[in-house]
């Protein structure tokens, strides 16, 4: 079972992103939904949907092409008994300290 | 573009008033002809007028369906040409049916409706609760009410002055009657 999926979406402007995070978060298991928008066209908008809960992530796929959006990709995916967030490597602090240089 | 699909309300509230002028004016012309004409049988008011209003009743239904269907089809292709899917099956397809839909109801029903007041009076007349000689005055003085309520509806949507706008309306009533009693004299 998926319990959190990052996804890159590109939907058309109407439905609006609450509209949109509403009747996503209406899919059964879905503990919580947020949609960000981070790029705008004249007629469509990229959006980072981020969801919560117990989920089917095909299920979801299918919800976002019904309302008129597609995925472009999953950019993270937890699954499991608990929900594990993105560990930060050594390489990844090393580099934030020295960028702090 | 998108702003096409949504909202009933604008263009439901257009088809409305577009629509229901056509139902009154229609209506004010058959009974101005039948005035003067000086029929005096309350049926053919009441036949020709609902005959007249279920005609353009059909009409407005059909004509806004399918013109609707076509336009919003379009949005949605230039969307499929945007998005580079089809959007079949999706919320928006549907979404454009159901306007699209009840459009064409607000299309249809208003004429029928609004004329079918207009001709009220000549069922009181049928019934014999008012004599004819009353029931053409009160029918061309309804067709004027409807004809100033609606420019007064049309002031309140646009904000403007609503007695303005109702005033405007019920000139062109009046006009129209007039050309046709003018007519009907020549």
């Amino acid at each position: 079972m998926i319990r959190k999926l990052v996804l890159d979406v590109l939907k058309p402007h109407d439905p609006d992103l609450a509209e949109f995070a509403k009747k996503l978060s209406e899919e059964k298991g879905i503990a919580g939904v947020n949609v960000s928008l981070y790029e705008i066209d004249r007629e469509v908008e990229n959006v980072k949907v981020t969801i919560k809960g117990k989920m089917d992530a095909k299920k979801i796929e299918e919800k976002i092409e019904e309302l008129g959006g597609s995925v472009h990709s999953i950019d993270e995916a937890s699954a499991g008994k608990k929900l594990v967030e993105e560990a930060e490597t050594t390489y990844e602090r090393e580099g934030k300290s020295e960028w702090a240089k | 573009m998108l702003e096409k699909f949504i909202e009933l309300g604008a263009i439901g509230r257009r088809y409305f008033v577009l629509n229901s002028f056509d139902g009154v004016l229609t209506t004010l012309g058959i009974v101005m002809g039948l005035f003067i004409s000086r029929v005096e049988n309350p049926l053919v008011p009441l036949s020709t007028g609902i005959g007249a209003l279920i005609a353009l009743g059909i009409s407005g239904f059909s004509s806004a369906y399918l013109a609707e269907r076509a336009e919003r089809e379009k949005g949605l292709k230039d969307l499929e040409g945007k998005m580079l899917k089809k959007m079949d099956g999706t919320y928006h397809e549907k979404k454009i049916k159901k306007l699209s839909f009840k459009i064409s109801v607000v299309n249809g029903l208003s004429p029928f409706l609004t004329g079918l007041i207009c001709i009220l009076p000549f069922a009181a007349a049928l019934l014999e609760l008012i004599p004819m000689s009353l029931a053409y005055p009160l029918s061309i003085a309804i067709s004027l009410g409807v004809l100033s309520f609606l420019g007064y509806f049309l002031g309140t949507v646009s904000k403007e002055r609503k007695i303005i706008s109702a005033l405007k309306m019920l000139i062109v009533g009046i006009a129209t009657a007039v050309i046709l009693y003018l007519l009907g004299g020549i």
